[in-house]
């Protein structure tokens, strides 16, 4: 948990560099929300903001990565008038998650997977979504609505 | 996350309250499972204080849900905050889960 904190109470950005570990999430949330909170970004929006790093994050420590050595995820909030712009960053193998196929969400119970709904809840949620892949580096930024 | 548990005839009513992510997750899973163990059939989830959910925490409710269906039990889940209730919907889970409005429709849509 050797979270590299660049923040300031009246900075309108947020920055975070974590651990490629399912231990660092918990730390980063509690502080990109205390960053939101100190902004007064509205609950709405916060949980928007949540779901997307913990899905993101998530999906890229569970299967980011080739090898098993440590890797850092770089989180970056900017906010402006209407949108938070949330960019994150990672140096696993290239993977635009725009790609993957949506899951059928009308299937019955039994025919229900278990798992493949995170990516399709951050689509949904998000008002803009985009992937680059740059100097061997996932960047992916989303747009949130603030309100 | 918080987890508190009543019985209301043979209906247990689970009340779970905070966030339900990726690290609180396997607690709530861990504690439907072992209700279905031991017997349990009938489960009401009570959600009003549940102000986070992520897809950890429907994987939660889908695998109680396909659970119970195999041990021919009943799942139903009420008071859904609205942001909840957006995340269910986008993923389908209004179609696949009885949801309510009150613990009280939810108790009795298990109790049948």
């Amino acid at each position: 948990m050797q979270a590299k904190g660049d923040r300031c109470a009246m900075s309108d950005s947020f920055s975070q560099t974590i651990e490629n570990t399912l231990t660092s999430l918990a730390p980063l949330t509690t502080a990109a929300n205390r960053f939101l909170d100190q902004h007064t970004v509205p609950h709405e929006a916060i949980f928007r903001v949540n779901l997307a790093i913990e899905e993101i994050v998530t999906n890229i420590i569970k299967y980011g990565y080739d090898d098993t050595a440590p890797h850092t995820i770089t989180v970056n909030l900017a906010l402006f008038p209407d949108t938070i712009r949330l960019q994150l960053k990672d140096d696993g193998h290239p993977f635009d998650p725009l790609q993957t196929p949506a899951p059928d969400i009308h299937l019955p119970l039994d025919q229900r997977k278990i798992g493949g709904l995170g990516l399709h809840l951050v689509r949904e949620t998000v008002s803009r979504i985009v992937y680059r892949r740059e100097n061997g580096t996932n960047i992916l930024e989303m747009d949130i609505a603030r309100q | 996350m918080n987890i508190s548990e009543s019985k209301q005839g043979n209906v247990t009513i689970l009340v779970a309250q905070g966030k339900l992510d990726a690290t609180s997750s396997p607690e709530l899973d861990k504690r439907i499972s072992s209700l279905v163990e031991n017997g349990t059939r009938q489960i009401a989830l009570d959600l009003a204080g549940l102000d986070y959910v992520s897809s950890a925490g429907l994987r939660v409710f889908l695998s109680a849900a396909k659970r119970l269906k195999q041990a021919q039990g009943k799942l139903a889940l009420a008071n859904l905050s609205a942001q909840v209730q957006q995340i269910f919907d986008i993923a389908g889970f209004e179609s696949i889960l009885p949801i309510f409005k009150t613990v009280n429709e939810a108790v009795d849509a298990c109790a049948i």
